[in-house]
Formats: structure tokens, sequence, C-alpha cells
């Protein structure tokens, strides 16, 4: 009977790892999007685990969806492209914007900021940029944004964008956003670039010999299962003769 | 941990595809729009999508088009009705609707009635009205316009353009014809003389080119195609999954 249930699990686990993958190429395009990281190992690892682990021997406690843990997000840089506008921005370096989120404070590495009828600096999604006194507004003018994030207009210094760097894990809110506990970014910890954005940091490469290597693995784990199935199959019919 | 059914990674797949399909739609109108007078170009723009509680098609959403008003280049064409802002701000124009209209398409023309109109029609506002026996106009740089009667050496001030700028001008909605009408999101117009409080000056006998930069659109264009092309491989991809998953309960 393991058999079984080992096949499903595995079935399960091929098609989270497919669906991170999924997810990762939807979102090649996507500003400061940060790629879901499973690597080959942890998916070895995770099925040789299914097929050996001792205490999944009584079926009962077998869980199904065993799948795939939350993997970690990949921090790496992404690419960063001029675009020559004034209020876009890109962080070279560890660090994320700050924004004013509906539940408290989150994260981004999205700057295609702009503003909203107040001119306050918005994310695309209209939550607020935080500066070091709360949310920036700009009065009309030339907009000049410094590597520390300084924000001058027509020469005068108007706030600074708040730069923080996550300490522990990161959670995925969506929008472009994260939510993580902060620490603040020091001086030259990360570099704020004027007239550019982060691209996503996906290797599609990568990505496409992954989409094949999971469909593989959903394949052998199916196979398995139908054997073990044909097994039963024959094991009934010669009970019940 | 949530589970994940081959059906939904399609979802996924054909979300991305119909995402990448809209910010093809943009850019293609953004190289149509190559040699449009004032043309000011959009770009797709992105936002992640996470899974809902029900497991709804996660993955990407186009979050939204944005224009960008970027300054084209001023090319001179001696005409003296073509007008280029050069800085920010909109010319203003009367709709029909009788709301007030912003375009950076500075071609005008003399209505049989003398009204200075835009290509399409629309006349400026406050209304300019040229005299009927006036041959030649000239407009300065802070917009003033002024007539010359035929024969004349007088110029005979006619009226002034106004330049209109806005807190957030990315959030002015297309209304036609390269004409903007404002939202909530642009806040209402700041209307002024071209030159005064940050507001552009306006360059008579030139106008302003397409802002859009075939280069930069092309690259655009095969970022979106890519990823376009890619998703319709990982939807063979997840129709392949749901396959054997079938193949389960079909025996």
């Amino acid at each position: 009977m393991r058999g079984v249930y080992t096949g499903a699990a595995a079935m399960a686990a091929a098609l989270q790892w497919q669906e991170r993958i999924f997810r990762n190429v939807a979102n090649v395009n996507t500003t400061g999007y940060k790629a879901e990281k499973v690597s080959f190992r942890q998916i070895e690892e995770l099925l040789l685990s299914l097929g050996t682990s001792t205490d999944q021997a009584r079926e009962g406690t077998l869980p199904l969806a065993a799948g795939l843990p939350e993997g970690p997000i990949d921090l790496s840089q992404g690419p960063l492209w001029e675009t020559d506008r004034e209020l876009d921005v890109a962080i070279d370096g560890p660090a994320f914007f700050v924004v004013q989120g509906e539940q408290g404070e989150l994260l981004t590495r999205d700057g295609a900021f702009g503003l909203d009828a107040q001119r306050r600096l918005v994310t695309k999604s209209g939550l607020l940029v935080l500066g070091d006194g709360g949310p920036i507004q700009l009065p009309p003018g030339q907009i000049a944004i410094s590597a520390e994030g300084a924000i001058y207009v027509n020469g005068q210094r108007v706030s600074s964008i708040r730069l923080a760097i996550p300490e522990g894990n990161l959670q995925r809110a969506g929008e472009n956003m994260f939510s993580a506990t902060t620490r603040q970014a020091q001086a030259g910890e990360a570099r704020v670039l004027q007239g550019y954005l982060e691209r996503a940091n996906v290797n599609l490469q990568d990505e496409m010999a992954k989409a094949m290597a999971a469909l593989r693995t959903y394949e052998a784990a199916q196979r398995l299962l139908l054997a073990q199935n044909q097994t039963l199959d024959a094991l009934g019919r010669a009970v019940q003769a | 941990m949530s589970a994940v059914a081959p059906i939904s990674i399609m979802r996924l797949a054909t979300s991305s595809m119909s995402v990448h399909q809209r910010a093809m739609d943009v850019i293609a109108n953004n190289i149509a729009n190559v040699n449009t007078v004032g043309f000011a170009r959009s770009r797709p723009e992105f936002a992640e999508v996470l899974s809902s509680e029900l497991g709804d098609s996660a993955g990407v959403e186009l979050a939204g088009v944005r224009r960008l008003w970027r300054q084209g280049v001023v090319q001179r064409t001696e005409r003296e009705l073509d007008l280029a802002v050069q800085g920010d701000g909109l010319l203003v124009v009367r709709l029909p609707t009788g709301a007030l209209g912003f375009t950076r398409n500075g071609s005008i023309q003399r209505a049989a009635n003398g009204l200075l109109v835009t290509q399409d029609g629309y006349p400026l506002d406050p209304p300019l009205s040229i005299p009927a026996g006036a041959e030649r106009i000239r407009i300065d740089p802070d917009g003033t316009v002024f007539a010359q009667a035929g024969g004349g050496v007088a110029w005979t001030e006619v009226g002034r353009i106004q330049l209109a700028s806005f807190a957030n001008v990315e959030g002015l909605a297309h209304w036609a014809h390269g004409i903007f009408v404002e939202t909530e999101a642009s806040g209402p117009p700041q209307l002024g003389m071209p030159g005064a409080e940050g507001r552009g000056t306006i360059v008579a006998g030139a106008l302003e080119g397409s802002a859009v930069d075939l280069a930069e659109e092309m690259v655009d264009l095969v970022l979106a195609e890519r990823a376009y092309s890619l998703s319709v491989r990982l939807a063979q991809t997840a129709d392949e999954m749901q396959s054997l998953a079938n193949q389960l309960v079909s025996r």
C-alpha cells in the first residue's frame, strides 16, 4: 500500500514545484519580482524522504500533500534597467523601499513610483511610499534623488526615501510587496538609482529546464502509482479466486 | 501548504499569456504612433498576484498602463500656427461635452469663423479669434498671440494661449485624438501662462515629435513576446500533467 501513497505524494510535490516555476516565468517582466527558489537538490531530497522515511510507515499518518516547504525567496539582485523617468527608482544592494500597506508597513523593490493628486509619492498600486518623516509630498519642480535616497526638488532637500533591510524570512504580500521584520539600512549598505528599474531576478533558461524536469518527475510518480495499483488489483483478483 | 491542481497551473499559464498579450498591444500602439505629433508613450506595468484562499489563479496581472510624459523632440516646421510646448504643460481645448481637454498636439488651424482650433476642430480655451483681415499670425514664447492685417506692419494682440499643469500628469485619462481629460488621480488643472510657475514655453513654428523611441519599444516587445511564448509552452506542460492525472481515474 505504501507505494501508492508515495507515488501520490511525489505527484503532489512535483505539481507544487511546477506551480512555483510557472509563477516565476509569469513574472519575468514584473519590476522588482523576487523569484521562488527551488533547487533540484531540494526536490531530490524531498522525493528520497518520501520513499524512505520510517515515520511514514503507518498508512494512516501518511501526509498526502507532504509537499514542498515554503521555499526561500531568491533575494539576489535583479538587472538594473535605465528608463530615464524621474520617478523610477531602483535599489542596488539588499535594502527595500518601505510603503504604507493597509495593515502596516510593507517592503518592495518595485520602484516604479508615481504621484497621487496631492503629489505624494505612491507605488503603482497607490500605496504611500514612506520617507524618514512618513509619506513623501513633493512640491512641483525638478526631482532629483541621491544615492542615499535623499529627494531634492529644485535643489531643496524635501525628504529621504526610507530603506529597510529585512531580518528573518520574507513573506509575499502580493502586488510586488513583501512583509518582514526589518531594520534601518546603514549608510552605504545600499544605493538608490534614479531613472532605473530593477527587473525580475528570474532566469528563464533555468526555469524552462526545471519545468521540463518537474513534468517528468510528475510523470514518473504517476507511473509508480499506476504500477502499485496494478499490483493491488492483481492481489485482489488472486484473493477472490 | 495549499494543494495545487493541474488546472490551477493551467490558469496561471493562461493568465500570463493574456497579460503579456495585452502588454504587446500597448507596445504595438506606441510603435504605431511613432510619427504622431505630441504622442506620449505608454508603458505596461506588471504586478505579482498571490493565490487567494480559494486557490484562484495566482501569477501576474497588468497592474496598469502608465503614460510617460517625456518631452518629444521639437521639430521646426516654419508653419506659423504650429506650436510645441517646451517643458511641462498641456494646451487647453474646449471639448463638445463642455469639459476642458488637454493636449500636446499643437497643430493648430484657423477655422472659418476665425477661431483657433486643433487638428480635430476643438477650439483652444480661452477662445482665440483671429480678425477676418489678418494675414499673418505670431505667437510668442509666453503664449501671446498677435495678428497683422494684410499689408500692415502693426501687430495687434489677439489673446493669450494658456497651459495646464497637473499635480500628477500621469493620472490624466485619454479622451480621444490625443486629447486628455482630468481625473481624480491627476487632480484639477492648474491653468496659467506659459513660462510661469514651472510651466513650459511655447515654441511657434515647430511641433513636438512623438516621444516614442523605436529601439526601446522593440526591446520591450521582444521581452513581452518571449514571456508570452514561454507561457504557451507552460500551458502545454500543464495540459500534459492534467492528462497524466486523468489516466489515474480513467482506469
